[in-house]
């Protein structure tokens, strides 16, 4: 038994070793969340054009990933290039001493004029070190993609108030389907969703205020709104059953499985549902408006996912490291990442040569929040642990059994309270 | 019952020959050792490391600040661990009285139920079956069922023609029961198995004697066979009560604790502390509480096994 | 109640409990032919047309070949280890008087009582020193660590439960105590010997958050951590990914199936029937 204890071990490390690599060879480790074409693009154009370098890419699903990049990085183990979502997060890792400072590449290379000015801010701290770049797809929320066709065969007006709505969910409902496809399992697209009610009636920079205690939320006028608007969206069947137990998959399925009669979600849902054309026509409406007399006041659209090199690199991987960042940042890089994913990239260079963007890209609808003062989609504008809350508070808001909005709010402000003050 | 027995022998002839101790010498000590290496290094010493960490406000990535017993103090002030153990012993109740009960209800089917062996041994393994699925494969199929508007259990009310989708697990007060059906499905199967080897330990002289005397299967079984799986059934509420303590793969795959943490568990909620706020100081101490209470517990249901 | 009540009773409740604990795995199989499209747009039914070439794209796109190895060689090992180790830890704690006895059989069982997430940050930072990460034996010794508490247990119970006169006349003839084990104990075991390989190897073949953590490299995964690849941040590949669980569960139920003749005695269940 012993030997034959062995005779695995063995066979298990022989199956593991990787054989020695050729002298000339670099190998690069990096790590992204799963499943995303845009990388495998520009990976692939990368490799073809780069044969002495192999990229041995570590992937994990979006929540489990950033569990494992935490563990791998406190380890001591930090990837030679890695993805990270910005704010807080990214500047955990900065903190840590994982990223490497590229102040002076970004000098050497002009990098500066291949992301808008204001995401590479997000990505320096306060002494004008920057320590990655903006390395994604961008997208706005404010809107409902919907069916036209039933639309238009039912005779039912598009939304246009909070108040107003109640009766388009009943048409909606008398003609056989339920209203708002709205996956909030995991409490995301509910915090996106406040966000843009928030931006209906206040500015980014107002709402920033939330964070260093000039507004609080008990105070904060357009907090109250958003709030209540949501609760009453929710008390009034705004909301496909079970959204409050349903993942993004199931909402985005029972929108193009016809069951519901439209869909809050970003514009990754072709990715979702496999196809970009479900067999009905496809709009983006208005979501409800707290007050359709006014303007939006901002726009959630901000380059959520940064890529940074490790601070440990140095000889020969730290140059193939260099050129790899470099490609996948560039013009050339970034079309191939857009065309992916079917959608505009923090590239602005690169965005007029994406020929694969999705139609509904161009509606009116996302059109006009396309010059609006911008902010961070919700959930990385304050710390993590204030975020949870609000996430809960939300869940609760719209279970409608008397959970108050001033509650919710007193819960939010005292979770605030303790991170202003750290 | 036979160690009291070894026992008393033992002290009968040491008490003759006036010896302290039996002749075992570092025998025992031997016999643990390689079990002692490996539960030591790799379970006992890691747990010993979060007790410490539990001293630590430590975000898991800056090396952490001593802060002595704060995490207890804060944790003993915070709502959501109270919720999370009202919770948790909810479902430990559950666990412990609906399980065990189960699997009994299984073996005893599977035993006297079925006429033939093959038979008695098929129907064993697919009720073994749900067992073998993977716990996440298992929450997400579940989820699917579940699911109001694309899943099984409501496809069947359309079927019968009712247009109403009713939400099992987005309900605050339905969806801790809603999980803990799956939990039945699926872990009946444990105490199943458990009680199966027990039931062949029973001697088949006892059935040829209460047939002789006419018993019919039911009366075999209510007092024959249950007062003999008693010790077995104490056995299985134990482990249930503890897996119950434990309990967290299942739940976070279904709800991930909600909604607004209707069925976050303690071992969920030192998840979410842990690995989705970075607090792996607060995380650990929870942990040190959860292995107190789950001590305790266990402690309180097997004093007399222990007690030889 | 009567025989011919109960027999009715008996045989109805089990045909609606087998229904109900094979439904789901039917549906599972069911739907791993189908169409993504279909599992939602049809969810109870039967495939139009099977596609059963979904069986033949999730090994190749989840590489199940390696997985399964990885798979097997871990679950083969730890359960070897668990069964010797815990089976040698438990012969003393039943049969023998020592010091310190009681407390050894608390700390084994008190095992049971760790959860693997709390201990996952230390493990990895123990693995990572001792340059174990990425190697199977991270996955060996960690399983093989927790499935003691229940392997000991089982054992100690079914250890304690020996008649003594056995031991003695075992004794009598010159058996020294592990040929008392090997010879006599072992063999009566087979019940609980069937129990724990079924359990631990079950525990560990499906155990998913350490091998997820530990396991990073491509060609070096376990089963679970290979079936992430049917999940992408956006949505799932449904119909593979039941092709893929179906293949990945068929190892367990066969050994469930071998096993399970150790702890049915062919006599008892006769005995009952007839």
């Amino acid at each position: 038994m012993i030997r034959r204890r062995t005779l695995l071990a063995g066979i298990a490390a022989s199956a593991l070793m990787t054989l020695p690599a050729l002298a000339e060879t670099v190998e690069l480790t990096v790590w992204d969340n799963a499943g995303n074409p845009g990388r495998e693009a520009a990976f692939a154009a990368f490799e073809a054009a780069n044969p002495d370098i192999k990229l041995n890419v570590v992937t994990f699903a979006s929540e489990e990933y950033k569990t494992q990049l935490r563990v791998t990085v406190a380890g001591g183990n930090t990837p030679d290039l890695f993805t990270t979502n910005g704010g807080f997060t990214f500047f955990e890792y900065v903190d840590r001493g994982a990223a490497m400072d590229i102040t002076d590449l970004v000098e050497e290379y002009g990098w500066a004029e291949r992301t808008e000015a204001e995401f590479l801010a997000a990505d320096t701290d306060e002494n004008g070190r920057i320590w990655g770049m903006p390395w994604n797809t961008t997208q706005y929320w404010q809107g409902l993609f919907y069916d036209k066709d039933f639309f238009e065969a039912n005779d039912i007006p598009l939304p246009s108030s909070v108040e107003g709505f109640k009766d388009i969910a009943q048409k909606i409902q008398d003609a056989g389907r339920y209203p708002i496809a709205f996956g909030d399992k995991d409490g995301w697209p509910a915090i996106l969703m406040l966000g843009d009610y928030l931006v209906q009636t206040t500015t980014p920079d107002e709402i920033r205020k939330l964070n260093t205690g000039e507004n609080t939320w008990t105070d904060f006028k357009p907090a109250k709104d958003a709030f209540e608007a949501m609760a009453k969206l929710a008390a009034d069947g705004a909301f496909a059953p079970g959204f409050l137990s349903m993942n993004h998959e199931a909402a985005i399925m029972s929108w193009v499985g016809k069951r519901t009669a439209m869909l809050y979600n970003g514009t990754w849902w072709p990715n979702v549902a496999k196809t970009d054309d479900p067999g009905f026509a496809i709009g983006v409406a208005k979501l409800p408006m707290i007050d359709p007399d006014l303007p939006l006041q901002g726009t959630q659209y901000w380059a959520s996912i940064q890529l940074l090199m490790g601070a440990h690199l140095e000889g020969e991987k730290k140059e193939a490291a260099i050129k790899l960042f470099d490609f996948l940042t560039s013009k050339e890089g970034m079309i191939l990442y857009g065309n992916a994913r079917k959608a505009i990239t923090t590239n602005p260079q690169a965005n007029p040569e994406i020929t694969e963007i999705a139609a509904f890209f161009r509606e009116p609808e996302f059109l006009r929040q396309n010059d609006k003062p911008k902010i961070q989609f919700l959930d990385h504008a304050f710390p993590i642990p204030v975020i949870e809350v609000i996430k809960v508070e939300l869940q609760k808001i719209m279970q409608n059994n008397g959970y108050t909005v001033d509650e919710a709010l007193a819960a939010i402000e005292a979770a605030h309270v303790a991170e202003r003050k750290s | 019952m036979v160690a009291e027995a070894y026992d008393a022998e033992i002290a009968k002839s040491t008490r003759r020959r006036g010896s302290r101790l039996p002749g075992h010498g570092i025998a025992p000590y031997l016999y643990m050792a390689p079990a002692l290496v490996l539960f030591g290094a790799f379970l006992i010493y890691p747990v010993i490391q979060s007790f410490f960490y539990s001293l630590l406000d430590w975000d898991g990535l800056q090396p952490g600040v001593y802060v002595g017993l704060d995490n207890y103090a804060q944790l003993f002030r915070d709502p959501n661990f109270w919720n999370s153990l009202k919770i948790t012993l909810i479902w430990v109740a559950m666990s412990g009285g609906i399980l065990p009960l189960t699997a009994l209800v299984l073996a005893l089917l599977v035993d006297f139920g079925t006429t033939s062996r093959t038979l008695g041994g098929i129907a064993r393994t697919v009720l073994f079956i749900p067992m073998t699925i993977s716990l996440v494969a298992v929450g997400l199929l579940f989820t699917l069922f579940y699911n109001p508007l694309l899943g099984v259990i409501n496809n069947v009310f359309l079927q019968f023609g009712m247009m109403t989708a009713i939400d099992l697990l987005g309900n605050s007060s339905t969806t801790l029961m809603a999980i803990f059906f799956v939990a039945v499905w699926q872990w009946s199967g444990f105490g199943m198995v458990i009680f199966a080897a027990a039931l062949q330990g029973i001697p088949s002289e006892l059935y040829d004697a209460a047939k002789i005397d006419g018993a019919t299967k039911w009366q075999i079984i209510r007092h024959v066979v249950l007062p003999l799986l008693v010790p077995t059934y104490v056995v299985i509420l134990t482990l249930n009560v503890i897996g119950g303590f434990k309990a967290f793969d299942l739940i976070y795959v279904m709800t991930a604790g909600g909604p607004a943490q209707a069925s976050e568990t303690t071992s969920i909620f030192l998840y979410k502390n842990a690995f989705v706020l970075h607090k792996f100081g607060y995380g650990s101490a929870v942990s040190v509480v959860l292995f107190i209470i789950i001590g305790i517990a266990t402690v309180v249901l097997t004093r007399r096994r222990f007690a030889a | 109640m009567n025989d011919k009540a109960f027999d009715l009773l008996s045989r109805l409740l089990l045909v609606l409990i087998l229904l109900v604990s094979i439904f789901p795995f039917y549906w599972m199989l069911a739907n791993s032919v189908k169409s993504d499209m279909d599992i939602f747009a049809d969810p109870l039914g039967l495939p139009a047309e099977a596609q059963f070439a979904n069986y033949l794209v999730a090994w190749a796109q989840a590489d199940l070949g390696s997985a399964f190895i990885n798979s097997a060689i871990a679950t083969g090992t730890a359960v070897t280890l668990i069964v010797v180790t815990g089976a040698l830890a438990a012969y003393p704690l039943a049969r023998m008087r020592f010091r310190g006895r009681t407390f050894f059989l608390i700390l084994f069982t008190a095992g049971l009582i760790v959860a693997h997430e709390v201990v996952l940050i230390p493990l990895f930072n123990l693995f990572n020193t001792l340059g174990l990460l990425n190697s199977l034996w991270s996955v060996i010794l960690t399983n093989s660590a927790f499935g003691l508490p229940l392997t000991i247990f089982l054992f100690w119970q079914f250890f304690r439960d020996v008649p003594l006169e056995l031991e003695e006349a075992a004794r009598i003839d010159g058996c020294g105590s592990l040929d008392f084990l090997w010879r006599i104990l072992l063999p009566l075991s087979k019940p609980v010997i069937g129990s724990v390989i079924i359990f631990q190897g079950l525990f560990t073949w499906n155990e998913y958050l350490f091998a997820l953590t530990f396991l990073r490299e491509r060609g070096g995964k376990t089963l679970p951590v290979q079936l992430q690849v049917f999940f992408s941040d956006y949505s799932t590949n449904w119909a593979l990914l039941f092709a893929a669980l179906v293949m990945a569960t068929l190892p367990v139920i066969v050994l469930y199936l071998s096993m399970q003749r150790s702890f049915v005695k062919g006599l008892t269940a006769g005995a009952v029937k007839g």
